[in-house]
């Protein structure tokens, strides 16, 4: 049972995500006062949380006066209806994926079965999304252990704050920035990562920096965590929670303890079974800092500004960083120093993830000497 | 300063696309978060962090140091000149 501590922080978690994804606070993901940020949130930003803290907590969207009233009446929601929500966001719409009490403490026992030797659990990611959840806000509950939340800064000093024992919760970004700028981690800490795939470079990287154990958990905010695996070149184990129907050309899942068959969020390569290894997207999704987003969403919004003849988005290259890039064929009286327009107008529709990093222009999109659509 | 603000300019643009913005009309006061100044966002800030300790040797911790030294290019002049390592 989750108590009004981990209501509170799941709310000062929504906070910041909203603070940072829609520009208004670039800083918010960093800051760990959850009161204050509530003293400075702008109208807009309160409303979206109030509407959002409704629909993970299963209530009727409604307006809060204080901070402490709107922990107070989500855990009185959670409390009576046993379930949370996490969200996804798809072509501008919000979908809530209802998991409950029993669900999540299942997955967490079969987690926690999966690590040894754990004294103190240190997570770097929100507890808004099934992930961040299962590891900062319900296994504590079960490892009984302490858990604490540092922003995720690569630059602080790890020797200080670690100590044998530490389950350090991440991501792949995380990772790939902690290892630019640190060489080693204290002995006894075992690392966790989620939200997208862990390259082999990174993995192999956090070995050779002196993690003890590594654990990569595959899944997603619709299923939660579907499987694991412990180094770069192994498939991802299916969880024993999970029924599987291999017979298909795709394989399903489903809860031994109910719900209906679902589809993995993934195309995946079956070697074995219950063995996985995920290809890519079913949907065209790609992931921007562990977060789904669309390019030909984001294709389309761009599409529509009248500068704009035509254009691609895509992710970048892994060399070129982790962020979209875009490609633009402007319409005739436009030229490259319309960027601003077209960046404010886009800033207005996108949130953090989903807006382009780099603007590229030509006359023409991208072709192959053969006339297929390239990268550029 | 002026220099060190320059060579922070210099350091951001060569390691984030900046969108084609004009860095000679980015000045001390401009921010260097949001739409307006280097119009950097919650991504690029980890970046940001990640540059400044290896170019200068400087750690930013934590979020209210952060807040402080990221306001705009002159308050991160001012912190670099005050604690770089190199």
């Amino acid at each position: 049972m989750l108590n009004r501590k981990d209501i509170s922080r799941i709310i000062g978690d929504l906070f910041r995500t909203e603070l940072s994804s829609h520009q208004v606070d670039a800083l918010a993901i960093f800051e760990d006062n959850t009161e204050e940020l509530w003293n400075k949130l702008p109208m807009e930003i309160k409303q979206i949380s109030e509407q959002k803290a409704a629909t993970i907590f299963g209530f009727m969207p409604r307006t809060f006066s204080s901070l402490e009233r709107m922990i107070d009446y989500s855990y009185a929601s959670y409390l009576k209806n046993q379930q949370i929500a996490f969200l996804s966001c798809e072509n501008n719409q919000v979908t809530a994926h209802v998991h409950t009490t029993n669900m999540m403490w299942e997955e967490s026992r079969e987690i926690a079965a999966s690590l040894s030797g754990i004294t103190r659990i240190i997570s770097l990611v929100p507890s808004i999304s099934a992930y961040g959840f299962m590891f900062t806000v319900i296994l504590p509950h079960i490892l009984q252990v302490p858990a604490m939340s540092l922003p995720a800064i690569p630059t602080q000093s790890w020797d200080a704050l670690l100590r044998p024992g530490d389950l350090l919760v991440g991501f792949p970004l995380f990772w790939n920035h902690w290892l630019r700028c640190n060489d080693h981690f204290p002995e006894g800490i075992q690392v966790v990562s989620s939200t997208a795939l862990c390259k082999e470079e990174t993995i192999q990287g956090l070995f050779r920096s002196g993690v003890e154990q590594f654990i990569e958990i595959y899944g997603s905010n619709e299923t939660g965590s579907i499987g694991f695996r412990r180094q770069a070149t192994e498939p991802f184990k299916i969880f024993s929670f999970w029924e599987v129907d291999s017979e298909k050309p795709e394989p399903l899942i489903k809860r031994k303890s109910g719900m209906s068959w679902m589809k993995l969020p993934d195309h995946v390569i079956v070697p074995g079974a219950r063995l996985i290894y995920p290809v890519s997207h079913f949907d065209g999704r790609v992931k921007v800092a562990g977060t789904n987003v669309y390019p030909a969403q984001v294709e389309r919004i761009l599409a529509s500004h009248p500068a704009v003849k035509d254009c691609r988005v895509r992710l970048m290259r892994p060399e070129e960083g982790e962020r979209l890039k875009a490609f633009i064929v402007l319409n005739e009286g436009y030229g490259p120093e319309h960027l601003g327009i077209v960046r404010t107008f886009l800033s207005q529709r996108l949130n953090v993830y989903e807006m382009p990093r780099t603007f590229t222009f030509g006359e023409v999109l991208p072709v192959t000497a053969a006339g297929r659509e390239t990268d550029w | 300063m002026i220099d060190t603000i320059n060579e922070i300019k210099v350091l951001i643009a060569s390691h984030i696309d900046l969108g084609g913005i004009d860095l000679n009309h980015v000045g001390a006061t401009d921010p260097i978060f949001g739409s307006k100044g280097l119009g950097l966002d919650s991504l690029d800030a980890i970046e940001l962090m990640v540059l400044l300790q290896k170019r200068y040797g400087i750690a930013i911790e934590n979020v209210q140091q952060s807040r402080e030294i990221f306001q705009s290019l002159g308050s991160l002049a001012e912190y670099v000149d005050e604690n770089r390592k190199k």
